[in-house]
Parts: structure tokens; C-alpha cells; sequence
């Protein structure tokens, strides 16, 4: 079975992504909207791109800060926000 | 338009000078007008050339008490008396200068732009936040003040937009070397009445250039505290940011993207203002700090 959009998050459609200097700023056209992401989050929203599952994000984000555990929760916590931001899909 | 019948001019007083990209004339007979016009009027020493023109004339009506406003040789309005004319020629002049700067890509925002110790710094508040009181302080202190009010952004550069420094009572207590010059400014009769104060009628180097911005400061009033400066984050303070920007022809996403492109480098900062030397002295520090 191919995976969906909720096992290998993905960034919307129709997003401008401007970087400043500790996280991101999306525009959203449609519905017009502007996105302030954190240095987190922006990483997050940044590894988002189809491909990779929330368990592979995580692992990426343990070897990048070598954290003692996986973020698990804490990157599905992430992934849920963004989600509910409709900035990945 | 249409030419409407008004009084020769007697003894022309042409005014000119630079307004960003814009060389503005107004000619004008009247020596009412010419004093009004002090208050729009400024010698900054702008380095962009100016490559567009805008010309004004103000004649006094032939039949009738008032004055008829001419833009490009076109009438403009009918105006019933000279702070009429001042006011109608200031928004004018400035609303077609901020259309072309936006047109060129630049978002306009409220803020003052200062040099302090070799860095560009956009102090970023609403009005009334105090933003003048503090660059007054930190001309006389040598920093190089460019503009007290907006400025443009664009691809991370910033540019002041020139204008006197609007002054309001009180101001000469707080920044006790300004006060041999307040009674000669200009002045506006606003609730409270504006003074213009251009540097260089007292003798003071007035230079408005453009460069990469290297700190931006959030300015927030601390009604009769301290003063208190320290590091902010850039996409968190985005949001306040914006709130002070202009909109003009750009678009939103425009707005957005150039606002980010001064966040991608430049140090964000949060500084409550209070005591107006004390803020002063931090602002000065941000230098030592990077």
C-alpha cells in the first residue's frame, strides 16, 4: 500500500518560504495567511517533504542536536500543529 | 484638469529640494505660503540621484481670498488659506514619492534610521512611541541620524525617508541642547504643535544613504522607567514588525518578503524606552555587543 500524506508528511501547496535569521516566515495565499515559524518548527517544517515519515524526521533531528532519545512525541506534536496551520499536508 | 483664473505671480520664491528619488519645485508668491512651507521643506544630503521631477505652484486667487495649487502646470485644488496649501502639498508630494519608491520594490515602515559606533540601526515603533526624543538625543551625542519617522526596505537595505525631525513640546527638557533653536522651527499648529527641526540649520551634518541594515530595534514606551535593551527573536518579533509597515502598491506577500529580507541579517532587539539618555547609551552599547 503506498503511504498517505499523514505517514509521510508533506508542505501545501502555495507557500512563499522566506528565511530570517531563527526560523522561517510562510506566506499563504489562499486563505491569505502568514506563518511565523521558530527555529524548530522550521526544521520540522523544512524535512516535511513527502518522503520522509515522522519517525525518520525524528531520528534526523536526535543525530542533529545528538539527542538521548528520539523526539517522537515531540516532532508528531510539531507535525500536528503545522497540520492544523495548513502548511504541510 | 482645468485651468482656473488666478493672480499673476509678483515675486516669485522658489523652493526646492530633494525627496528620495524626486527633485521637488515649488514656485509661489506668497511670503505666508513660504513660511508654511518651511515645515515640508528639508537640506538633507540624500545620496541617491534624483531621477524624476515633481513641480508645484501656489498663486493666490484673483477673485476670490485663497490659493489655487497647480501640479505640473495642472490645478490641483483651491485652498482657503496657507496651512490648507501646506497640508494639501505634503500629502501630495509624499503620497507620489512613497508610490514610486513602492513601484521600485521598497515597503515603507515606521521607524527611525540612525548610525551608532559604525552600525545601521532601524529603531521600529508606532508614533508617539518616542522614536524622535531619541534620535534628537542621539544627534547630539555624534551619532548620525538619518530619519525619524519611516523608512524604505528593501532586499535587506534600508533608506530613510527625509523629513525634519517632528519635535513636541517638552522635547528641550529631556534633550536640554535643542532648546536655544525651538522657538525659530517651523512649527505645526497641531494638538500638541510639531516643530521641524532639520539638522543642518544648526549647524549639524545631515546624510541619508543606503546600506545593509545590522540591527533592528523594536521600541516600546516605558512611561517614566528605565530603559532596558536586550536580544529578540527575529521571527517572533515578525509580527509587530509588520504591523509597522505602509502598505502601498506592493503586495502582501511583497510586504512580507522584504521585511524577512532585513530579518535574515540584521540583530533583532527589544528596547523599552524610559529614560531617554539611558536608552540612548544602550543603543550606543549594541556596537560593543556585536
Amino acid at each position: 500500500m503506498e503511504p498517505t500524506t499523514a505517514d509521510r508528511p508533506a508542505r501545501a501547496d502555495g507557500l512563499e518560504v522566506n528565511d530570517v535569521s531563527d526560523g522561517l516566515v510562510l506566506y499563504q495565499q489562499d486563505p491569505e495567511r502568514v506563518h511565523y515559524l521558530n527555529n524548530t518548527a522550521s526544521l520540522v517544517f523544512e524535512l516535511c517533504d513527502g518522503r520522509r515519515s515522522p519517525d525518520e524526521i525524528a531520528t534526523l533531528l536526535r543525530e542533529a542536536f545528538t539527542l538521548e532519545r528520539l523526539p517522537i512525541e515531540e516532532v508528531a506534536s510539531c507535525i500536528d500543529e503545522l497540520r492544523g496551520q495548513g502548511v504541510i499536508r | 484638469m482645468h485651468r482656473r483664473a488666478a493672480r499673476p505671480r509678483s515675486h516669485p520664491i522658489a523652493l526646492q529640494f530633494q525627496l528620495l528619488w524626486h527633485r521637488v519645485t515649488i514656485d509661489n508668491s506668497s511670503a505666508a505660503i513660504a513660511d508654511e512651507l518651511r515645515y515640508l521643506v528639508q537640506h538633507a544630503d540624500q545620496a541617491i540621484a534624483p531621477t524624476m521631477s515633481m513641480r508645484y505652484e501656489v498663486r493666490e486667487r484673483a477673485t476670490a481670498t485663497g490659493f489655487v495649487v497647480f501640479e505640473q502646470g495642472d490645478e490641483l485644488s483651491v485652498e482657503s488659506d496657507a496651512v490648507s496649501v501646506l497640508d494639501t502639498l505634503y500629502r501630495r508630494i509624499h503620497q507620489r514619492a512613497f508610490e514610486f519608491a513602492s513601484l521600485q520594490g521598497w515597503v515603507r515602515m515606521h521607524g527611525a534610521v540612525v548610525d551608532v559606533d559604525g552600525h545601521r540601526v532601524l529603531l521600529v515603533g508606532a508614533s508617539g512611541v518616542g522614536k524622535s526624543t531619541l534620535v534628537l538625543r542621539l544627534l547630539f551625542d555624534g551619532a548620525a541620524v538619518h530619519g525619524d519617522e519611516s523608512a524604505l526596505v528593501h532586499d535587506g537595505h534600508v533608506l530613510a525617508v527625509p523629513r525634519p525631525l517632528h519635535l513636541k513640546p517638552g522635547v528641550d527638557d529631556l534633550v536640554p541642547e535643542m532648546a536655544p533653536f525651538m522657538a525659530s522651527l517651523p512649527c505645526l499648529d497641531a494638538d500638541p504643535p510639531v516643530r521641524a527641526f532639520d539638522p543642518t540649520t544648526a549647524g549639524l551634518p545631515w546624510r541619508i544613504d543606503e546600506t545593509r541594515l545590522d540591527d533592528l530595534v523594536l521600541v516600546e514606551r516605558a512611561h517614566g522607567g528605565w530603559s532596558s535593551l536586550e536580544p529578540a527573536g527575529a521571527a517572533a518579533s515578525m509580527p509587530e514588525i509588520v504591523e509597522q509597515v505602509f502598505p502601498n502598491q506592493e503586495s502582501r506577500a511583497a510586504v512580507i518578503r522584504e521585511v524577512a529580507a532585513v530579518l535574515r541579517t540584521a540583530k533583532c532587539w527589544r528596547l523599552r524606552l524610559g529614560d531617554v539618555a539611558e536608552a540612548a547609551g544602550l543603543l550606543e552599547s549594541i556596537g560593543a555587543a556585536s
